[in-house]
């Protein structure tokens, strides 16, 4: 009768004893399971709204900049300056002087020939002479042709008509002059 | 017992419950901000970049003198400026001799001006590139101006090379000269002092700046190209040199309309206006 209580109560506390392990066991793992889900999500959690805060801040400094920048009337007035320099920039392309036209002319104009009307046309800086003048005779016309033959863009001259008008022979003649700069030198500065 | 024992798989679930619809998602979207910020303060470096450049040019243009300035403004202002136009043609005329029979101004017929418009309506319609668009800003709006003169040779070059250099700055379109004795030739042969004289129709174009007023310097730092040119290089030096070369005379400094106020608006009266020198 003795015995079999001692091997009941014998029983009893070894399976009590291996199912506290277990259960002590399955506690503390699940603790730790426990704490690690709430690290990582507080980790997570404190990561973004730090990263938030500072979005706030960084858009904030932005916005400021910004507003310095459209407001500040000097800055205006240094683009409004840039963009004329620019636009400048683009005219200086086609700019042609006028005056070295005349002077080309004059350099290559007989001294017996009278101009009686020039006409020239610039078109990107290419100009195009029409001309009418009165030379002595028709040896001077070839002589004047050659010389504007010198001068031109491509080497040749258009004679339109060439006669004889009262005392002198009148010719017309047509040529283009190559693309003259704006740094040409001026003969009458 | 039981209880102790379910509690690690209960945990197990809680974990993956809140690893899944808690902490993933938090991840995520601190990621997503994460480059977001980097985008943030990529564009306030720029802006701070930015500025400091262009306090740079600032410095620059401080530097400039009025003249420099006064010569830019006049060569290309912002609106037509006749008044400016036809007072510096008068000065040249006077100085040269020459006798100003007419001048008339009229919009020139300028391809770029229309490309930028199609261009503008364009861009409302997102289908224009970048490019399209900063070209449109840089294109200055040509007015041209036919005049004609009557003065002799010598004083019609003079007058001519005058326009050439003056301060609103001209691209000269044609030109014809003609002596004025051909056709007066049987009428007047008796008089000497019409023999010389030539007559000269001009024709060229002024520029007026292309209107960019409206624009809002934050929103265009990162596609205008005059925004960019100032943000890596300062003021365009170029420009500059382009205009001290075009414009060699001295500043020309606006009329001011001395004198006006009249009551009867029909009434003649004697006397002459002073030209400017």
């Amino acid at each position: 009768m003795r015995k079999i209580n001692l091997k009941a109560k014998n029983i009893a506390s070894n399976t009590s004893s291996s199912g506290g392990a277990s259960g002590q066991i399955s506690l503390i793992i699940g603790i730790l399971i426990l704490i690690l889900a709430g690290g990582l999500y507080g980790g997570a959690a404190y990561l973004k709204n730090a990263q938030a805060k500072k979005i706030v801040v960084v858009k904030s400094e932005i916005k400021t900049l910004k507003k310095s920048l459209d407001t500040n009337k000097d800055f205006k007035n240094v683009y409004d300056f840039q963009d004329r320099l620019i636009q400048l920039d683009g005219v200086d392309k086609n700019k042609i002087k006028q005056v070295n036209i005349l002077n080309q002319l004059s350099q290559s104009t007989l001294a017996v020939d009278t101009m009686k009307n020039l006409k020239v046309a610039v078109n990107n800086g290419i100009s195009t002479i029409d001309t009418n003048l009165l030379t002595p005779d028709l040896m001077t016309v070839a002589k004047q042709i050659n010389a504007y033959k010198a001068v031109s863009s491509q080497g040749q001259v258009s004679l339109k008509s060439s006669g004889i008008k009262d005392d002198a022979t009148e010719m017309s003649v047509s040529f283009t002059l190559p693309r003259m700069g704006i740094k040409e030198t001026d003969q009458n500065k | 017992m039981r209880p102790k024992l379910l509690f690690f798989p209960f945990t197990l679930i809680i974990f993956v419950w809140s690893f899944v619809s808690l902490t993933k998602p938090a991840w995520t979207e601190y990621q997503a901000d994460k480059g977001k910020l980097q985008k943030l303060i990529t564009e306030k470096q720029t802006l701070v970049k930015g500025i400091a450049n262009i306090k740079k040019a600032l410095a620059e243009f401080k530097q400039l003198s009025d003249d420099d300035k006064k010569m830019v403004y006049n060569a290309m202002p912002q609106v037509v400026n006749n008044d400016n136009l036809v007072a510096e043609i008068n000065k040249n005329a006077s100085q040269s001799g020459v006798m100003v029979i007419k001048v008339g101004t009229k919009k020139s017929t300028n391809k770029n001006a229309s490309k930028c418009k199609k261009n503008a309506s364009s861009v409302k319609n997102n289908k224009s590139t970048e490019a399209n668009v900063t070209n449109c800003a840089l294109t200055a709006v040509p007015i041209n101006v036919n005049m004609s003169v009557v003065g002799t040779y010598p004083m019609v070059k003079d007058f001519l090379n005058k326009l050439d250099v003056q301060n609103r700055v001209i691209v000269p379109q044609s030109f014809s000269l003609a002596s004025v004795n051909n056709k007066q030739d049987n009428k007047d042969k008796q008089t000497a002092d019409v023999i010389d004289l030539v007559n000269a129709k001009i024709s060229f174009d002024v520029f007026q700046k292309q209107q960019n007023s409206k624009i809002i310097l934050s929103k265009a730092i990162d596609n205008d190209s005059i925004l960019k040119s100032l943000l890596t290089g300062g003021l365009n030096q170029k420009g500059l040199q382009a205009l001290q070369s075009m414009v060699t005379s001295e500043i020309f400094y606006p009329v001011t309309a001395d004198g006006v106020g009249k009551e009867n608006l029909f009434e003649q009266t004697t006397e002459t206006t002073e030209t400017v020198q």
